[in-house]
């Protein structure tokens, strides 16, 4: 089969591979558990950092098509469904982030118990489901994925979450597949007007783009029900409530790569389908969606301020910031989009980071309530000094991943001259100040603060998997600090076509 | 003279009737001992007689005057109900050689095997009359079945209940069909169709809505639903498991089949309206109803109501795509729910258990039977890369290439409602996987029957979507009767 | 200024005389590696840093951000750096009785910057006052119940409905057929009703 010679196919063969070995080491100890997760895990990532060099090889010969290493096999031919493979620019990157934090997902839950072999099962299905969508080009395949990787939530929190995780496991599965069942609905009415009169259907996302056949009656229907389908996994206001809860109950590793890619496929599925697709509608409504995103970066840093266990900060905090991916993406020029995919491997690591971090106190402490730690940096400086890290890339310190991301997106934001667009920037601008304010209450008072509770004091540092973990992290916040550029240049090649379809769809005057 | 060639046409039914004849005279003449052996043996019969149709080739043509027609689809429909039908006599197996029940088991295959027939009779049927056979054929040993575990009192219950509410959709849909004949003066669904154009008498609306009650019944469509819940709690589990989805996959192709044929050209916009509601109602208050069901098979009753209305999506469609969507949705949901029926009737006959806070802790004891019934549970709701996501997707997008807006609303309804129905399927996920429990049930050891039962429907819920070409056969079957839909619109 | 006092710090650490040491925790010592590591690569960062090309990374769309050495700017502000620091010098090389006069001839200037012009208290006040109680809190209280709420109430108002038609079912036979008999006659008399008009 010629699609074997495609890298892409790997990145869904090797976690199912995974997943298979996993599968068959019912009776073996954890040690040939984290062997095979290791290897697995492993193996993405050298997947992944192969595929960035073949496509900067492929970009550095001159090759500028829209996508790279394209395959294709007809699967259902009635439906005119493929499996379509290829990626840009954007997907690349999004693939580099998802193989880091499955990396690290998989060293911070080294000790999870019970039923590693399980949890490491549903992890590996959910890593599919992510490399997947982010892999495909075609509708009903990434639709496949992007829901293939929404079900092993359920379990991941209903069985290995901690606090109110029945409540929480279910309100996220039934929120997220509410917001899929939009969007499937959507991706529908998109495959029925993707070819003009007389020509066959496809669900081919290029294909639908050239064409550009939706007509605006529909796309005023179908803008909002991908967007808000999507939207309602990028945490968008007032469709966020799953995150807060979900978080707190998840599991380290679960939470890490939730917030740390999950999150990016809602922010990623707007970018390529919604207003790729439809730039008319994109056009006409974005004013909608500019003021709920920007309203919810604003919310949900100041909702940050109050709280007062550290996932939930962490939770609302994302809210925040996927709301910046948003606001970005909706400003529909080449600055801003780049800042928003910038935004989106930022927030990925820093919040993976983050919640490794949380889980790794958690684990020794036994609480997560911010009243009842302090003086953490004593007792566990390693701990300690990762969460400033993130904290500072959280609040957007110049040579970490945060400052370049914002400073993009805002740089971006404000090249649009009208008030509307430039009070909302500033408006969103301000959650930087706040963002600040959330993160270093949390270090004074956790890290600095008084030891509340003199147990805390025998606690331990990190140990080695755990260093590995968030160490592999904090080089890739700090990577995208320092060097920018190096991402920006693979990603912004990838948003002329959609820049260009949206500036065709714009009413001529 | 009568031309017996004919008869070539219906080998599906022919060899149905010799399987029947086989198990029957086992049954009959088989001295005592050996009788042990008859479920197995019925099983391989009908094992060997699937694999059989599914080697010939479709017969295509009609036969006694136009009474019976056989095509590619019925052809595809019919292999689909065969393996449903393996499937669920693997899986009664060792319930038939239990206690109670032995002495009776020749009559469970003989029963099952002759309303079998009853609905292959109804696929083909392009005659009221000989649908009407084929209906009652498939109806009244379903009263018997129900009635089969004569100790307990719901099963008694059952039967009660079925036949009562049975005959009566019969009087219902005959009294819509002497309408009918009284209107067009003939019981041929070609004459008929041709008679009724352009009339739109309210008495033919009365006849098309009592037609629709009578099959409505047997796919307990809302309000025609109300003896399943019932039913299924009190017949035997393998009963109900057939019952659940054998009968109903039977009972929505020949709706489709009438509907189209009989009032396609005449009064398409009339019935699409009724069903419109009707599909509304019926996914709706089946979830409604489900939510807070405590016995699983109370509980799957009111599953399998708002499944008929997704598998009405595609009567709906009225087209190829919905057409063949909806076939490809009836096999899959025989896979997932006999998935689901095989689970709860091995418990069932091991511990008597069959409430939702039974499986409390169950994946602890009986990781396996679990995980099968979880992935049924994910299958039902619809859930990727499981068979039943494929067959939602395809079925919605099969009603939507119908392309009016009020088929988007519709849609969307059901798309909503697959929410509701989340809920509640993830409800036992998490009885089984979530909850913990004192006094869990044991580790069950199945019998080898169960356990290669629930194993071909595991691999049936995973693979049948990731495989293309099974739903490419469907549809091409259904695509060379394509002109059944070219009269309408 | 910041010449002035970062050289004021840098002569009253490292020139005055020793104070008491009164804390054994306090006495200063040497720091372990882990923390003069991160000070030297920041010094050294930070003697080179003027001659990094920022303008080279801060780019967003190939172009690069124009900077130049403006010669008169930089020149300026290096003598009054110089001229800061020459003023710390005279101020603070010796332990000598100079700030202390000076601090009491400007009291009232002198009390205001030593409480940081009480720009603290003020953001004190804004943060905990203004922005934490009277935003944060009512927005996170309007998140829980409000939007949250929402999402729940939509998840109770199914269970209840639910629960509220659940006598539809009543077990009764009888019941079953009227439900059936109506349902159709229904169904004929409200499309009878639509076609005929």
């Amino acid at each position: 089969m010629e699609i074997f010679n495609n890298i892409l196919i790997y990145f869904v063969i090797v976690p199912l591979l995974t997943l298979g070995g996993l599968a068959l080491c019912s009776n073996r100890g954890i040690k040939a558990l984290r062997t095979v997760a290791v290897v697995g895990a492993s193996a993405l990532m050298v997947l992944a950092v192969w595929l960035v060099s073949i496509f900067l090889q492929t970009r550095g010969a001159g090759d500028t098509s829209e996508m790279i290493l394209r395959s294709d096999v007809l699967w259902y031919a009635p439906f005119n469904v493929h499996l379509a493979l290829g990626v840009d620019g954007v997907s690349v990157v999004m693939i580099l982030l998802s193989a880091f934090i499955v990396f690290a997902g998989v060293f911070a839950s080294w000790k999870m118990n019970p039923m590693p072999r399980q949890f490491f099962m549903w992890f590996f299905l959910l890593s599919t489901g992510v490399f997947g969508f982010f892999i495909s080009i075609d509708l009903f395949t990434m639709f496949m994925f992007y829901e293939v990787a929404l079900i092993p939530m359920y379990l991941l929190i209903g069985v290995w979450g901690s606090g109110n995780k029945n409540y929480s496991a279910m309100k996220l599965t039934l929120m997220l597949m509410g917001g899929s069942a939009f969007l499937m609905l959507g991706l529908i009415g998109i495959y029925f007007h993707s070819a003009p009169e007389g020509q066959p259907l496809t669900m081919n996302i290029l294909d639908i783009a050239h064409n550009n056949a939706i007509p605006h009656s529909w796309q005023y229907v179908l803008f909002p029900l991908t967007f808000v389908g999507f939207g309602v996994l990028g945490a968008m206001f007032p469709f966020h409530t799953w995150s807060p809860d979900g978080h707190a109950s998840a599991p380290t590793a679960v939470s890490m790569l939730h917030a740390g890619v999950l999150m990016k496929l809602g922010g990623y599925g707007c970018f390529r389908i919604a207003i790729y697709l439809m730039p008319f509608a994109a056009n006409e409504l974005a004013w909608i969606f500019l003021l709920l995103t920007g309203f919810s970066i604003v919310y949900g840093a100041l909702s940050a301020c109050v709280q007062t266990d550290l996932k939930y900060i962490n939770a609302y905090s994302s809210v925040s910031h996927c709301g910046m991916v948003l606001f970005a993406i909706l400003m529909f020029n080449t600055t801003a989009m780049t800042g928003a995919v910038l935004q989106m491997l930022s927030h990925g690591l820093m919040t993976a980071l983050f919640f490794a971090l949380i889980g790794m106190i958690y684990g020794r402490t036994h609480t997560r309530d911010i009243r009842d730690m302090g003086g953490m940096m004593h007792i566990m400086p390693y701990l300690g000094v990762g969460y400033v890290i993130a904290g500072l890339a959280s609040l957007g310190l110049p040579g970490l991943s945060g400052f370049a991301a914002e400073m993009t997106i805002f740089f971006g934001s404000f090249q649009h001259t009208d008030l509307f667009h430039r009070v909302l920037t500033i408006m969103a601008t301000t959650s930087i100040v706040v963002t600040a304010v959330y993160i270093l209450r949390v270090v004074a008072k956790l890290l600095f603060g008084e030891v509340q509770d003199e147990h805390h004091r025998s606690l331990t540092d990190a140990s080695w998997e755990e260093r590995l973990s968030t160490a592999t992290l904090i080089l890739a916040v700090a990577a995208i600090g320092c060097f920018p550029n190096f991402f920006i240049n693979i990603i912004s090649s990838s948003f002329a076509p959609v820049v260009k379809a949206l500036q065709a769809a714009l009413p001529v005057l | 003279m009568m031309d017996y060639s004919q008869f070539l046409l219906m080998p599906q039914e022919i060899g149905l009737l010799l399987v029947f004849l086989l198990v029957f005279i086992y049954d009959t003449f088989m001295p005592e001992r050996s009788q042990r052996y008859m479920p197995v043996f019925s099983v391989v019969m009908m094992a060997l007689y699937t694999i059989y149709c599914f080697c010939c080739p479709a017969g295509v043509g009609e036969a006694f005057g136009g009474m019976f027609e056989s095509n590619t689809a019925t052809w595809v429909m019919k292999n689909i109900l065969n393996v449903g039908v393996v499937l669920v006599l693997l899986q009664a197996v060792k319930w038939t050689n239990s206690d109670f029940v032995s002495v009776r088991r020749g009559e469970f295959y003989e029963l099952t095997l002759l309303t079998l027939l009853g609905m292959f009779l109804m696929i083909s049927a392009r005659h009221f009359l000989l649908f009407v056979i084929g209906l009652e054929t498939a109806s009244l040993p379903i009263a018997a079945l129900a009635a089969f575990e004569k100790r307990y009192y719901e099963s008694h219950e059952a039967a009660a209940k079925y036949i009562f509410t049975a005959i009566f959709s019969s009087a219902i849909f005959l009294l819509g069909i002497s309408f009918v004949y009284g209107m067009s003066g003939s019981l041929y669904f070609k004459d008929i169709a041709t008679s009724v154009l352009g009339n739109h008498s309210a008495l033919l609306i009365a006849a098309l809505a009592f037609v629709i009650a009578g099959v409505g019944f047997k796919l307990s469509l809302v309000p025609f639903h109300q003896w399943t819940a019932d039913v299924y709690q009190g017949a035997p589990t393998a009963v109900t498991s057939y019952l659940s989805v054998i009968s109903k996959g039977a009972a929505a192709f020949s709706f489709l089949v009438i509907l189209v044929q009989v009032f396609g050209s005449a009064y398409g916009q009339v019935w699409e309206w009724m069903l419109y509601a009707i599909i509304v109602l019926t996914i709706t208050i089946g979830n409604l109803f489900a939510i807070r069901q405590r016995n699983l098979k109370r509980f799957l009753a009111f599953s399998s109501i708002s499944q008929a209305g997704y598998i009405m999506l595609g009567v709906i469609a009225v087209n190829v795509m919905g057409m063949s969507s909806m076939i490809y949705y009836v096999l899959v949901y025989i896979f997932s729910n006999l998935a689901a029926f095989g689970v709860i009737a091995a418990i069932e006959r091991q511990t008597g258990k069959v409430t939702m806070d039974d499986y409390n802790g169950l994946f602890k004891t009986n990781p396996w039977l679990a995980f099968t019934m979880m992935l049924a549970m994910f299958s039902l709701g619809g859930i990727p890369p499981f068979a039943g996501f494929f067959s939602k997707f395809f079925i919605f997008v099969g009603a939507c290439h119908q392309g009016s807006v009020a088929i988007y609303v519709l849609v969307l309804i059901a798309l909503v409602n697959t929410i509701i129905s989340l809920y509640y399927y993830l409800l036992v996920v998490k009885a089984m996987f979530l909850r913990q429990d004192d006094c869990v049930i044991p580790k069950i050891t199945s019998h080898w029957t169960e356990r290669a039962g629930l194993i071909l429907c595991t691999l049936g819920i995973i693979f049948i979507g990731l495989i293309s070409c099974i739903y490419a056969s469907i549809n091409g079957a259904v695509d060379a009767i394509s002109s059944m839909f070219a009269a309408i619109q | 200024m910041t010449a002035f006092y970062m050289f004021r710090i840098y002569y009253l650490i490292f020139w005055w005389k020793k104070h008491e040491v009164h804390d054994a925790h306090h006495a200063p010592k040497d720091q372990p590696w882990t923390m003069t590591l991160p000070l030297i690569i920041l010094a050294a960062i930070s003697c080179v840093a003027g001659f990094v090309p920022f303008h080279d990374m801060v780019t967003w769309d190939g172009k690069e951000l124009h900077t130049a050495l403006d010669l008169k700017v930089a020149g300026t502000s290096v003598l009054i750096a110089l001229v800061g620091i020459g003023l710390a010098t005279v101020m603070y090389l010796k332990e000598n009785p100079l700030p202390e006069r000076m601090a009491n001839s400007m009291r009232g200037l002198w009390t205001a910057s030593y409480k940081r012009f009480y720009m603290d208290e003020l953001y004190q006040f804004i943060t905990h006052k203004v922005i934490f109680q009277g935003l944060c809190v009512p927005i996170a209280w309007f998140d829980r119940h409000i939007i949250d709420g929402f999402m729940n109430l939509l998840a109770d108002a199914t269970n209840s409905l639910s629960f509220g038609i659940r006598r539809l079912q009543s077990g009764s036979i009888q019941a079953y057929v009227y439900v059936y008999l109506l349902g159709a006659l229904l169904l004929a008399a409200i499309t009878m009703i639509c076609v005929i008009f």
